[in-house]
């Protein structure tokens, strides 16, 4: 393929998933009130849109699949056909067979999905009926809008999505970096205009230090998107895991406008999935089982999002049977994980969190969709990776909650900054849980290891000048001592003192500083310099 | 990257000096030269990295050529250059001594390297210009890259094996010595 062609892939590709989705989405609305014409409308719009595009581009396979599908939705729009549920089923199997079409685009190979059953499928339901009327001559007239008529929100919605531009997040980086040297420089002049004492310039570089402020603002809104992005797909997820259950379950989703970073949104989708598939094949009982107990046949699951000063919180709650801390401990020490001594130190919540230890499952059968002992502690790994904590709050009987908080944006993140000798490094906020200041006296030593003593708990020490190539000093009067958390761990970091708190931007060192032992990265400060942030993670 | 017109059958340069010896590398290689400035030191890298700057918002490392090359050490004074080259999507820093020109070299007036022509690996040479009386050493910048990338890991990798070997007790060890 010619560069300039994949170009247009890439851009085909993030084209194709929207509409995939959309489709997927406009047709569980379908299934919903098959009466809607309006709807019939945009899905043969989507369809046929999709069929241009693969097309023009050459991918043979997806024009014919999305071909048979807009000559069924035709057919339905005409109301010649039907909407029945066994139309709308076959239509999903298309979507489901476009999906790994379109994938397989991006990963460049040929799977060789077969299309000829799905072809077989749709064409039997051009047969119903008029078989005469089945012929693809409709081209000419498919390619104006069939209706003019739309509701003013429908309109509205239209018109935004016409206005966004996809942007490769590397030119957004581009950008950011290069708000952030105009502050660096406008310091720079503030500088001068206090040396000469001119009034003049000083003014003038308040107002610039408005517009840059603002600048960096909108910069960093660009990288964000809403979780509708990948909100959007679930109810579908939800549908046909629930008809292959045999459950019936009303799904609702509030807040799906609220933005995230978006790398955070790509990578958070697939714990998500885990999630929900786990409220509806473990959490929510059967109908049967549900009327017994006093409950509505459907069963009830919702996910939530909102923000929360700075941080992103996203709910799953479900009305299902929960889940019994005291359970799960048992299963805990059954498959060896815990003794029953340790057992006693943990509260509630930490035996509800063994469910996040690898190779823990409660389900007794293993099902296809979850109950593989993999997966929770996946979840918890991912969202931690985003400086984000996993909750779950339960009660048996009744259902369970599963809570995810997420920063809202992983390019800034809040951090003390520390002074080693004379370096300065950065420690992000997230991980520290407390600042003390001791007197030498109080350090004691356990192999060799030393240690101090806060509140009855005994927490390691580790010097950041050791961990840093630094010449080792003499305690003086006073040592302080930052304490930094990851997961379960805790450990005391040794520094010399401590400078400021400041908001960083976080950037990647890539090339040959890709392996630096104990920094995850670095960030400019406002004079210019590079300083570097301390891995916690990997220094524990 | 606008690229000059090639003239047929010559290359552009970029001439520096290190160590009274002139070395030439392809102008495409360059984005720019800048003066040296402040560094941070990144922790446990080989003592050629002398650290990172901020290029315009963006962090790259700075390479100290002399000490790569195990040439003489030496201070830097007011001709002191930072060749800045992006290579293979890299963008470093290379500190040399101080650059001198930008010429074009007929493809004619490059010999291949004779054995024993410097002390520097023959590796990221790619040949000797010559230019009236002068011999122009010419590096191959991506060779370069590609090396340091291999012997930082390398240091890196020991520096490690060090640790567990230190810490570790026998087990380690001898898991260390089998890989």
């Amino acid at each position: 393929m010619t560069e300039d062609m994949s170009r247009y892939k890439d851009m085909f590709i993030s084209e194709a998933t929207e509409y995939l989705q959309n489709l997927n989405k406009s047709l569980l609305s379908l299934e919903k009130n098959p009466e809607n014409l309006e709807l019939l409308n945009e899905i043969f719009r989507l369809a046929h849109t999709m069929k241009g595009m693969a097309a023009t581009m050459g991918y043979q396979k997806i024009t014919t699949v999305a071909h048979q599908m807009e000559d069924v939705l035709d057919r339905l729009r005409q109301q010649e056909l039907k909407v029945a549920p066994e139309i709308i089923e076959t239509l999903f199997k298309a979507l489901d067979v476009l999906e790994p079409l379109v994938r397989e685009i991006v990963s460049g190979e040929d799977k060789k999905v077969d299309i000829n059953e799905i072809i077989v499928d749709l064409r039997m339901i051009m047969e119903q009926k008029q078989p005469a009327a089945a012929s693809p001559a409709k081209e000419t007239e498919a390619g104006t809008p069939p209706d003019e008529k739309k509701t003013v929100s429908k309109e509205g919605e239209k018109k935004r999505a016409q206005n966004s531009v996809r942007i490769n997040i590397e030119h957004l980086d581009n950008l950011m970096n290069l708000v952030g040297e105009l502050v660096i420089n406008k310091a720079r002049l503030f500088q001068i205009g206090a040396n000469y004492k001119l009034g003049a310039l000083n003014e003038s570089l308040t107002q610039l230090e408005r517009i840059t402020g603002s600048l960096q603002e909108e910069v960093l809104k660009t990288r964000m998107i809403p979780v509708s992005h990948i909100f959007d797909r679930y109810p579908r997820v939800v549908r046909d895991l629930a008809k292959l259950k045999n459950k019936e379950i009303n799904f609702e989703i509030e807040g799906s406008d609220i933005e995230l970073d978006r790398l955070i949104v790509d990578e958070i989708n697939d714990p998500l999935i885990h999630l929900i598939r786990n409220s509806v094949d473990h959490g929510i009982e059967t109908p049967q089982e549900r009327v017994k107990n006093g409950k509505s046949e459907a069963g009830y699951v919702k996910l939530s999002a909102r923000r929360e000063k700075g941080y992103v919180r996203i709910e799953l709650t479900d009305d299902g049977k929960g889940m019994d801390p005291q359970e799960i401990a048992e299963k805990a020490i059954e498959k060896g994980m815990m003794t029953r001594e340790k057992l006693v130190l943990l509260t509630e919540q930490e035996r509800l969190m063994l469910i996040c230890e690898p190779g823990f499952s409660t389900a007794a059968e293993i099902s296809d969709t979850s109950g593989r002992g993999v997966g929770m502690d996946v979840v918890k790994t991912k969202v931690e990776a985003f400086n984000g904590s996993v909750t779950i709050e339960t009660q048996k009987g009744k259902g369970s909650t599963f809570i995810i908080k997420l920063p809202l944006t992983l390019a800034i993140i809040q951090s003390l900054m520390v002074k080693v000798a004379e370096e300065v490094y950065a420690i992000p906020l997230s991980n520290i849980t407390e600042i003390n200041s001791f007197t030498p006296d109080f350090i004691r030593t356990i192999e060799k290891r030393e240690v101090i003593k806060i509140r009855e708990e005994i927490l390691p020490l580790l010097s950041l000048r050791e961990v840093f190539d630094l010449p080792s000093r003499q305690y003086g009067e006073e040592i302080c001592v930052v304490t930094v958390e990851v997961g379960e761990k805790r450990l005391g970091l040794v520094v010399d003192s401590i400078y400021s708190r400041e908001e960083i931007v976080i950037k990647t060192l890539g090339g040959i500083l890709k392996r630096t032992k104990g920094i995850s990265g670095a960030t400019i400060l406002g004079d210019g310099r590079v300083v570097l942030i301390v891995d916690i993670t990997g220094i524990m | 990257m606008i690229q000059e017109k090639k003239q047929e059958g010559t290359s552009q340069l970029v001439v520096f000096n290190l160590a009274n010896e002139e070395y030439g590398v392809a102008i495409g290689q360059v984005q720019e030269i800048i003066r040296p400035q402040g560094t941070t030191r990144i922790p446990g890298m080989p003592s050629f990295i002398e650290g990172v700057i901020n290029l315009r918002g963006k962090i790259i490392p700075i390479i100290d050529l002399r000490e790569r090359f195990s040439l003489v050490k030496k201070e830097s004074d007011a001709r002191t250059r930072v060749v800045v080259a992006e290579v293979s999507s890299q963008t470093v820093g290379l500190v040399v001594d101080s650059v001198s020109e930008v010429l074009r070299l007929a493809n004619e007036a490059i010999d291949p390297l004779p054995p024993t022509i410097t002390d520097i690996d023959g590796e990221y040479l790619k040949g000797v210009g010559k230019l009236d009386r002068r011999l122009i050493i010419l590096l191959d910048l991506e060779k370069v890259l590609t090396d340091l990338e291999k012997s930082t890991l390398e240091k890196i990798n020991k520096t490690l094996a060090e640790e567990t070997t230190s810490s570790g007790g026998a087990k380690k060890e001898t898991a260390a010595k089998a890989e």
